[in-house]
């Protein structure tokens, strides 16, 4: 499985497109140092930009993007969120280097606990869906657990 | 006597079809088994996988047309399901209705029999 997970790697990083400004966090009270550009990271696995890239055409948006958060909740302390989102610019944008459009948005909050983790899209005979894996944040012994609450409609 | 097994909606039984259709196009037809692992928080979830055939105790679960395998050891864990199949935006999978299930993972991907 690992070996199939490195041939689905990017190339080349992953693209930011924007990050909050800290005027606007400043100006929304929202507590939160700030990655530097170079330090902010999420990884996005070609089969995940495929998916995403499918969905795009899907909507006919070429805006839909992913969105992942990281909330309280579940068995360890943290959940994931997942839903379909439209980029916003208070929001973290990241983008596959080569396929569009793939875009996965992240909030300045959650990317403090999501930075340099990779979204992968798995396929298992069970079904198939959006994951998070190898996050840095995370500990082995503590899995977070996935909840994904997909929404049919943009907010 | 009628006995509690699984049963397929009928989403779940289109895409078992579907699915089944194109191994048995394959050179060597196969099945799709489904049993449980030791996974989760909660303990137990659920496993599909592809065999060749039926293993000794395994239940055979035959739905319009369509054949499915439960692996003897989850039988208990998963007698009496309802097997989906539910798309959204952003996943596609099969779900199950279980009736033995005691807890389960706040995600849905767990659970615990009693």
């Amino acid at each position: 499985r690992t070996t199939t997970a490195t041939q689905h790697l990017p190339s080349s990083p992953t693209i930011i497109l924007s990050l909050p400004s800290t005027e606007y966090l400043k100006k929304e009270e929202i507590d939160v140092e700030l990655l530097p550009p170079e330090d902010a990271k999420v990884i996005i696995m070609d089969r995940t930009a495929e998916q995403l890239q499918k969905i795009s055409e899907r909507e006919k948006d070429p805006n839909a993007s992913l969105r992942v958060a990281v909330e309280s909740g579940g068995c360890h302390g943290y959940q994931y969120k997942m839903e379909l989102a439209k980029t916003t610019i208070s929001e973290c944008q990241f983008s596959h280097p080569t396929i569009k459009p793939a875009n996965i948005v992240v909030d300045a909050v959650s990317l403090t606990l999501l930075n340099g983790a990779t979204i992968d899209f798995a396929t298992e005979l069970i079904g198939s869906s959006f994951r998070i894996s190898d996050n840095p944040h995370s500990n082995g012994k503590t899995k977070w657990a996935i909840t994904t609450i997909a929404q049919s409609k943009f907010q | 006597k009628s006995r509690p097994r699984l049963r397929a909606t009928k989403a779940a039984l289109s895409i078992l079809f579907k699915r089944l259709q194109a191994l048995q196009r394959g050179p060597t037809p196969q099945l799709i088994r489904i049993g449980v692992r030791n996974k989760g928080c909660a303990g137990l979830s659920y496993h599909l996988e592809y065999v060749g055939k039926a293993e000794k105790f395994d239940e055979v679960v035959e739905q319009d047309g369509v054949k499915v395998i439960i692996d003897s050891k989850a039988l208990f864990s998963i007698i009496g399901s309802e097997m989906d199949w539910h798309e959204d935006p952003l996943s596609s999978k099969f779900a199950f209705k279980n009736p033995n299930i005691k807890d389960a993972c706040g995600c849905g991907e767990s659970f615990t029999v009693s």
